[in-house]
């Protein structure tokens, strides 16, 4: 493309030397390099426009080649015409006259002078790679001003190369202006011939070219001689110093036949040889050559990478299904309950993917509990497990400054001139909120399902024996808590508990609680309270016994219950104590203000202070405890919602719709449609509290107590689910 | 907390005989303010607000009588309960037995 325009650009040029001699006649002047080149133009124009117009074509081009310059470039190498346009170009664009006529004088003035310039040297082609002859050429095109010295730098560089090739030591290019100094070498002038020839279109160079120009009637041989070149190529601009440049003797010696007869090269010669000519053909790159480069190194990389990444997630995805192949098969009785509602069976891979994630999701909720709560792995006082907060702690703390404000309203130095009423177990008077009591509170959970009788050494002695005797605190590890000063009871609720073996004590007292924490929320039956209140306990039974000193606001065995409990439990049963208060009575988003009270209150007592009862109900819950409650505050009650109030009080949501109960249950919204994640999300926290590993401080009656909780929990995520009717 | 109770001059903890003590301009209770009689009206005035209240005011009790548990050496006492409870405290003798 460059030549044909440079062709178009001389023709004007030439135009007026047009010779009469006709065209054939004068094509068979030409050499066959040249006659074929000549055919290559105007063949096409022939088949085009006619006879004519390739008759025109050819004399136009002979015309053109009738000129020196214009013939010399046809025998220039493809580096020199490349050479020759760059520097012509750069000084259009920045030379005053912009045009055809000053590129052309450049090319004359540059063609002219390129003839005394040294014979063009191409690289023997074992000592250069691509590349290091590209970037030979990028530097010899920019340091040099014009295509002579391009010619220069071109061969000092390429003799330079070749020597250190011979020598077997690193490429380091010598300095262009150095470079430029150094004469061709002979054997090098001989290659460049050579290899000129490759890429001109067998053409001969340009002391051949010059001959023909001045006898155009001779054959055009290639001259295959090199000291004709050396003669018809002075080099004018060299001195006899710069004649003796290094180098010359070693481009040839990298050719001897003794070559054969020489050690292998050191491999980490070798390595260094490849690394410089590595470096050379990376600083030698433009920069689209970089990009791609780039690209091509960081693609496999990439690669790479994204297998190992997909490899990890893979692997990961298939140990969470093992997980959930093993969560499965723990849960046969919801499966059956689930394929019994459903009609399928839940272990056949063969039904449809949704129903089985479903199912795997039901299925490994329920049975991920023994996992999920397996505190003997970690430090049981804390949970052991990692609990996801709901909820920001940003509403803790909120809370945690409006109650240090509240605080500030507690009087400093008041004097306790308040008396107590002596008629608080007495009968409530009407208007009285203990009016609207339910019947089927906590109460009745308690004793119907199980047989409270049990281990009570008057009724049943043998029952001693068959019970596990976890409830023992002296077996504990733990050393009980120092005492209060307080050791002897100051009700007879106290002496009564006292006066029991080792092991029923911790159970009675921590009944107590359980039933005064209940009570205090007013979850008992009126007509049973009025009945325990009349003769309860009479009849020997200790839980009557206990629910109606509950029923009579006895806060003397209160005290007398915390005490003992404080003077004989160890710290973790008293942690575990926390934990099943929670789990027998605390739903989800609904702990009152009476049990938040008495939680704090007791873990105070216990020993075991705010952080520790705050973590155990993060456990249980996966969300802060709210601070402590300030009834008397207005305050205090406007920020509580309506929900919360419902939530509150058990005996209101004991007379809702069971679906609501169930809501409630599982600490899940009163209002809007539920989705089966936020169900079973819902089921997951309240199954964990129930864990019997929770538990293992306490007693049998205690685990089987949140047993019956779980049971509970499982019945409202069925009845949510619509698993069971 | 407050022993509204108390500073009504109440014995016990009938919520109706604060309430009508409430009404009963002729009561002004101690080292209360008129704002801050009226904010307890205000509080009283919420049924559930009434039965918490209520609740509590035994639980408070509760704790008054045994806050000697606080005094071992592995308890703690990280609510300030004494200072909580100091208008629900009585004197021994002054406590209710128990059957």
């Amino acid at each position: 493309m460059s030549l044909c325009l440079l062709l178009a650009g001389l023709l004007p040029l030439t135009g007026s030397l047009a010779q009469a001699q006709p065209v054939d006649e004068r094509l068979e002047s030409l050499s066959r390099a040249e006659r074929e080149y000549v055919g290559r133009r105007c063949l096409p124009k022939e088949y085009e426009e006619g006879a004519a117009a390739y008759r025109d074509c050819v004399s136009t081009a002979l015309d053109a080649r009738s000129t020196r310059a214009s013939v010399i470039f046809d025998t220039l190498s493809f580096d020199d015409r490349y050479a020759l346009q760059e520097v012509c170009a750069e000084r259009e664009s920045t030379g005053p006259d912009v045009g055809d006529e000053r590129m052309r004088a450049c090319m004359d003035e540059q063609i002219s002078r390129l003839v005394d310039a040294p014979e063009p040297t191409t690289p023997d082609p074992g000592a250069l790679t691509p590349s290091e002859r590209r970037d030979l050429a990028d530097r010899c095109t920019t340091e040099s001003n014009s295509v002579a010295a391009y010619r220069r730098c071109m061969t000092a560089e390429v003799s330079a190369t070749e020597a250190s090739s011979a020598d077997n030591s690193v490429v380091d290019p010598p300095a262009i202006a150095a470079a430029e100094l150094a004469p061709p070498p002979e054997s090098v002038i001989e290659l460049a011939q050579a290899e000129t020839t490759d890429t001109l279109p067998e053409t001969d160079v340009s002391p051949a070219i010059e001959e023909s120009v001045a006898a155009p009637d001779s054959d055009a041989v290639p001259n295959s001689d090199p000291l004709t070149n050396e003669e018809t190529a002075p080099n004018e601009d060299l001195n006899s110093d710069e004649s003796s440049a290094p180098g010359n003797e070693t481009s040839v010696s990298s050719d001897s036949p003794d070559d054969a007869d020489l050690p292998p090269p050191d491999i980490r010669q070798r390595a260094s040889d490849a690394l410089a000519r590595l470096n050379l053909t990376i600083a030698g790159l433009k920069g689209i050559e970089r990009v791609v480069l780039g690209t091509a190194v960081a693609l496999p990389l990439l690669l790479i990478a994204a297998w190992g990444l997909t490899r990890g997630s893979r692997a990961r995805a298939a140990e969470a299904r093992r997980y959930e192949d093993s969560l499965s098969v723990r849960n046969h009785q919801l499966s059956n309950r689930l394929r019994e509602k459903t009609g399928r069976h839940t272990g056949d891979s063969s039904y449809p993917d949704e129903f089985d994630g479903r199912q795997a999701a039901l299925t490994g909720d329920a049975a991920a509990l023994p996992d999920l709560f397996d505190d003997r792995e970690h430090d049981t006082a804390r949970g052991g497990v990692d609990v996801p907060s709901h909820e920001p702690m940003q509403r803790a703390r909120s809370e945690r400054d409006l109650d240090a404000t509240l605080d500030a309203t507690l009087p400093n130095d008041i004097a306790g001139s308040a008396s107590v009423n002596d008629e608080q177990g007495g009968p409530v008077d009407e208007g009285d909120p203990l009016d609207d009591v339910v019947g089927e509170g906590f109460a009745g959970s308690l004793d119907t399902s199980l047989d409270v009788r049990k281990g009570m050494p008057s009724k049943d002695p043998g029952a001693a024996d068959r019970e596990t005797p976890t409830t023992s605190t002296a077996d504990s590890a733990d050393t009980p808590a120092e005492p209060s000063p307080v050791t002897v009871p100051l009700s007879a609720f106290g002496r009564w508990i006292e006066s029991n073996d080792e092991r029923r004590r911790l159970e009675l007292a921590i009944e107590f609680l359980i039933y005064w924490m209940a009570y205090g929320d007013e979850r008992y039956d009126p007509e049973t309270r009025t009945r325990l209140l009349a003769d309860g306990g009479n009849d020997g039974d200790p839980h009557d016994l206990i629910k109606r000193r509950v029923l009579e606001q006895d806060i003397n065995a209160f005290a007398d219950s915390v005490r003992w409990l404080q003077r004989n439990a160890n710290e973790l049963q008293r942690i575990q104590i926390l934990d099943l208060l929670m789990v027998l009575l605390v739903s989800d988003r609904a702990m009152s203000p009476l049990q938040n009270t008495l939680l704090r209150y007791l873990s105070d007592a216990f020993g075991l202070g705010d952080a520790t009862l705050e973590e155990r109900h993060e456990v249980a819950f996966g969300r802060p405890m709210s601070t402590l409650p300030r009834v008397d505050l207005m305050a205090w009650w406007n920020r509580v919602s309506e929900d919360e109030l419902l939530r509150w009080d058990a005996r209101t949501v004991m007379q809702l719709d069971p679906l609501d109960q169930y809501r409630s249950q599982l600490g899940l919204p009163m209002d809007g449609t539920l989705d089966e994640a936020q169900i079973v999300e819902g089921f997951r926290w309240a199954a964990r509290r129930c864990h019997p590993h929770r538990f293992d401080a306490l007693g049998d009656r205690e685990r089987s107590l949140a047993e019956r909780q779980y049971s509970k929990f499982e019945e409202a995520r069925d009845r949510l689910l619509g698993v069971t009717a | 907390m407050r022993n509204l109770f108390a500073r009504f001059g109440i014995d016990g903890s009938d919520i109706n005989h604060l309430e009508r003590a409430l009404a009963d301009s002729a009561v002004q209770p101690a080292d209360m303010t008129p704002a801050e009689v009226e904010e307890v009206q205000r509080l009283l005035s919420g049924v559930e607000r009434r039965k918490h209240l209520s609740r509590l005011h035994l639980q408070y009790q509760a704790i008054a009588a045994s806050i000697d548990t606080l005094d071992g050496a592995d308890a703690c006492d990280t609510h300030r309960w004494r200072k909580r409870i100091v208008e629900f405290e009585v004197e021994s003798e002054e406590r209710p037995h128990s059957p």
